[in-house]
């Protein structure tokens, strides 16, 4: 006895004889698109940054330092989940660096509207050395932003990013855009006068 | 033939399905393609209160010569004290938080002061929302460190603080100081104003209570912990990371007259404009003579690195800035104590796997230094190196991870 699924199958042209398969592919992109949406980060130790060099080198993406109890960095989120949303192209790597469980630096990425990102979070204390493997001149300061090209070259913002600097960065790598220029992480007004 | 071919295009589509079914998994969803794992690192996580697992420990000697050291771990901040100069210790005894999230970085460790009386108060932060939101909690102990009260907050507030010292003055009058919110806000157009405010508030009755909260300056930077020391006329000095004009975060040294914030001094022209937190707190020795002692972090456009400067006592301004350690090895979390007429320094470098603390002599305040002599090394976690004097001697005190904590004689008495 033929089932629906085959009965609608036999009218249909030969070509659709694949759909199955190509529906199945379809259906497992649509997952790995959507599926990371409430990412918990995970646990980030000694091991984590040669993971993450190897698992990038020679591709272009960006590495953002974050802490938990940062006000600055927690405003700048949202920022970074819009320009996740606007370069989906870029893989942006989170990094939180507080004292603090996954599930908390969870909370604050998901309130920021971080969409599908890597995302790690400290496991224990940041040693020193774990602070040198990334930038021997990065002494602990947040939000703390690697640019890094698909030739290994990289470029480091300290503080909330300004945005413009973000995209003239990826306009060196071919990539026209300009909708978050001006942008910094939500600097204060009243600091915004130029110096 | 074509029956088989069908069943086959089934038995396909079906394995993908199942593929995607696994890729919906939130733990398969959520490894980064780096390769981590949730379960990679069960058991090597130190999550006990004791003081192996500590992120911060901060010691002080009370008048019999015993070393108390009061530090943070597992979330709960624990008190212990030493006889044979950090050899052996006492059963802990875990005075906080009790339930609350520990502010446990080890920019905000948890304070322990010991007056002449022999009254014990331990201060800490806990976050009290998920936005982190702090309070300064207190426990107390007037017993000579047998008993703790339960915590209190050190002050009402409906809004955050953090980062809190203590110093007493020679009366014993407990002086407290801290970064608060309450007054942060919005301007007259409505936009959100940076940073926090400096507060303070005495306490004449050996921490049990407090003066209302009163705000000695604002804005400072609103995650930088301060530098205090009590002057021997007992007036107590602050250094912290202020917010001048254009989002500059330099240091500057407020001298109070008793109850009242006097002169704001900036130490140093860094400009360094970051809207960000550097995590990174200043030191501040004050000698007998009153000249004040300075050492701090920055990442200015005009100077960048560790650096050291000191004011005379009247003078009008800070000495030029004296880098602190070798270039490029990361110097940074300097520390200042004066002992008698000598000014100690102490301060991290780092290279590759290496922590290495250094130590630096001035015999006469602060216009030459003797010679960087290497101290002791880590090539783990390691908390800030801190200075502590007792009986005409100083020494380090520093906990690392893989060492534990170390008293460590800088000089001969």
């Amino acid at each position: 006895m033929k089932t629906p699924y085959l009965l609608f199958r036999s009218r249909l042209p030969a070509f659709f004889k694949r759909l199955n398969p190509l529906a199945g592919l379809l259906f497992v992109l649509m997952c790995l698109q959507y599926g990371q949406l409430s990412a918990e980060p995970a646990p980030y130790d000694e091991n984590s940054w040669s993971r993450i060099e190897k698992a990038y080198a020679g591709k272009r993406h960006i590495v953002h330092f974050w802490g938990v109890t940062c006000g600055p960095c927690v405003d700048e989120l949202k920022t970074w989940a819009e320009f996740t949303r606007q370069h989906p192209e870029i893989p942006l790597i989170l990094v939180q660096v507080d004292e603090a469980t996954p599930q908390q630096a969870e909370k604050l990425l998901q309130s920021s509207g971080m969409g599908r990102v890597e995302s790690w979070s400290l496991a224990a204390g940041l040693s020193d050395a774990m602070r040198y493997e990334v930038d021997s001149g990065w002494v602990g300061e947040l939000p703390y932003t690697r640019l890094s090209g698909a030739d290994g070259k990289t470029r480091t913002l300290r503080g909330a990013a300004d945005f413009t600097k973000v995209e003239l960065w990826l306009g060196q790598s071919g990539i026209n855009s300009v909708a978050l220029q001006g942008r910094t992480g939500k600097l204060a007004p009243a600091f915004d006068a130029p110096r | 033939m074509v029956q088989l071919t069908r069943w086959l295009f089934i038995f396909a589509g079906g394995f993908f399905w199942m593929a995607a079914a696994v890729a919906e998994e939130p733990n398969i969803a959520t490894t980064p393609a780096s390769g981590a794992s949730h379960r990679m690192h069960e058991g090597t996580t130190c999550t006990e209160p004791g003081l192996k697992c500590a992120t911060s420990v901060t010691p002080a000697f009370s008048s019999d010569g015993r070393l108390w050291l009061a530090w943070a771990a597992g979330g709960e901040v624990s008190v212990a004290f030493s006889t044979d100069q950090g050899g052996s210790f006492s059963s802990p005894v875990v005075v906080g938080p009790h339930a609350d999230r520990l502010d446990a970085g080890s920019e905000s460790r948890p304070q322990l002061l010991i007056d002449k009386q022999g009254r014990m108060t331990v201060a800490w932060g806990v976050f009290k929302d998920d936005k982190y939101n702090s309070q300064v909690y207190l426990a107390t102990s007037q017993d000579g460190g047998a008993h703790f009260s339960e915590p209190r907050p050190l002050a009402d507030n409906p809004v955050s603080q953090r980062f809190p010292l203590l110093a007493a003055d020679d009366d014993g009058n407990i002086f407290a100081a801290w970064v608060d919110k309450r007054n942060g806000g919005t301007d007259a157009d409505g936009r959100k104003l940076p940073g926090a405010a400096l507060a303070y508030a005495w306490s004449r009755d050996g921490g049990n209570s407090f003066a209302p909260v009163q705000i000695a300056d604002q804005p400072l930077c609103e995650c930088c912990r301060l530098g205090l020391a009590m002057g021997d006329d007992g007036k107590p000095v602050i250094v912290y990371r202020k917010l001048f004009e254009g989002g500059i975060r330099d240091h500057a040294v407020l001298t109070f007259d008793k109850d009242k914030p006097g002169r704001i001094l900036r130490v140093a022209d860094d400009d360094w404009a970051i809207n960000g937190c550097p995590h990174h707190g200043p030191a501040l020795a004050v000698m007998d003579d009153g000249s004040y002692h300075v050492a701090w972090f920055t990442q200015g456009a005009k100077r960048q690195g560790a650096f050291y400067a000191y004011k005379k006592p009247g003078a009008a301004s800070f000495s030029t800035p004296l880098p602190i350690g070798a270039a490029g090895k990361m110097a940074g979390r300097s520390y200042l104590l004066a002992n008698g007429n000598k000014l100690w320094l102490v301060w991290k470098e780092v290279v590759e796997k290496q922590t290495t603390v250094y130590a630096r002599m001035s015999g006469d305040r602060g216009r030459h230094w003797s010679k960087a002599r290497m101290i002791a090394e880590t090539s783990g976690y390691s908390d800030h190196p801190l200075l502590i004097k007792n009986a005409g001697q100083t020494w380090l005190s520093w906990f690392t991870r893989n060492e534990g904590y170390r008293l460590i004689a800088l000089q001969k008495k």
